[in-house]
């Protein structure tokens, strides 16, 4: 039988995937900062329904990957945390995004 | 945990909650009656110094009382959706002193002195909806097509000019202070401990 052209390349598309981001908890992360400049702990734990323990270790892995930035903040007289996205991060967001588009996109269809 | 990676769903959602308290509506509410409160007692002034106490009350309110309960976000097209306030806010007061000068000259042509609360009316319906469109809220454009058809019953029914902002200003102030409330019972302020193993 002929090599299928798209199954010899998924596991290269696949092997792209950035698994950091790729992780369900640090996905749903990075998608919510994608669409804002920046957010707080709270916001951010309303929005995911992810405990402030399981926030905070995820947070610290992306940003320890350079993938958020995360300062303190004056919201009026305040001090709060806020955490966004750098530019590395978003430039890897859009990476895993592509990167995903392409592997479910190379999939052969089926029936 | 809700698992949303979806960017345009998850704009949505931001969006709906920086209106989920109400007091955005709350703040139309109280401008459309000091429009009409200033047309009837004749306070010119109460609906521009009116706007900048309500806006900062809100914004006042926002933090002491919404923040601490969901959490702050900044939308990441805050910038341009704050240039599009001004303008909408700039383009009604360019509009509104025309029509103020052409009143005072004298010089107002018969169509507009024949139309001139309709057309007042539809003005602020339609920056009532502008701003609906852009902050994607859709209960605004409810609220343009109430300011709209007030002013319509004003002009063809004959009812005086403050009703057709007291009214509606009164049923929206109405309406976000139900929205605030549903919001008080539905959101309580809360702390870390909160959200520690409830997943």
């Amino acid at each position: 039988m002929a090599a299928n052209k798209d199954s010899t390349k998924t596991p290269e598309l696949v092997a792209d995937i950035d698994r950091l981001i790729h992780e369900p908890s640090r996905l749903t992360i990075m998608a919510h900062l994608y669409v804002v400049e920046s957010a707080d702990f709270l916001f951010l734990i309303r929005q995911t329904g992810m405990t402030w323990g399981n926030l905070s270790v995820h947070i610290s892995k992306l940003e320890a990957a350079g993938y958020l930035d995360v300062r303190k903040e004056f919201l009026g007289k305040k001090p709060h945390t806020v955490v966004s996205l750098t530019n590395s991060g978003r430039a890897a967001f859009d990476g895993y995004r592509e990167s995903m588009k392409q592997v479910l996109e190379d999939r052969p269809k089926t029936g | 945990m809700i698992m949303e990676t979806d960017p345009k769903k998850i704009r949505r959602k931001v969006y709906v909650t920086l209106f989920e308290d109400g007091l955005w509506d709350v703040v139309l509410g109280l401008f459309l009656l000091a429009w009409g409160f200033a047309i009837l007692f004749d306070l010119g002034w109460l609906p521009g110094v009116g706007f900048v106490v309500f806006f900062y009350l809100a914004l006042s309110l926002k933090q002491k009382i919404t923040y601490p309960r969901t959490g702050y976000a900044r939308p990441a097209e805050v910038r341009k959706q704050r240039s599009r306030v001004v303008i909408a806010g700039g383009v009604t007061l360019l509009l509104g002193i025309m029509v103020f000068l052409l009143i005072v000259t004298g010089g107002m042509p018969q169509f507009l002195k024949d139309y001139f609360e309709l057309l007042f009316g539809a003005m602020l319906a339609i920056v009532v909806g502008l701003v609906g469109y852009w902050w994607r809220i859709v209960r605004w454009y409810y609220y343009a097509g109430l300011v709209f058809l007030f002013a319509a019953f004003n002009h063809w029914l004959g009812l005086s000019f403050e009703l057709s902002f007291v009214i509606p200003g009164g049923v929206i102030l109405l309406y976000g202070l139900v929205i605030f409330v549903r919001f008080l019972r539905e959101y309580r302020r809360v702390s870390a401990e909160d959200f520690n193993g409830s997943q």
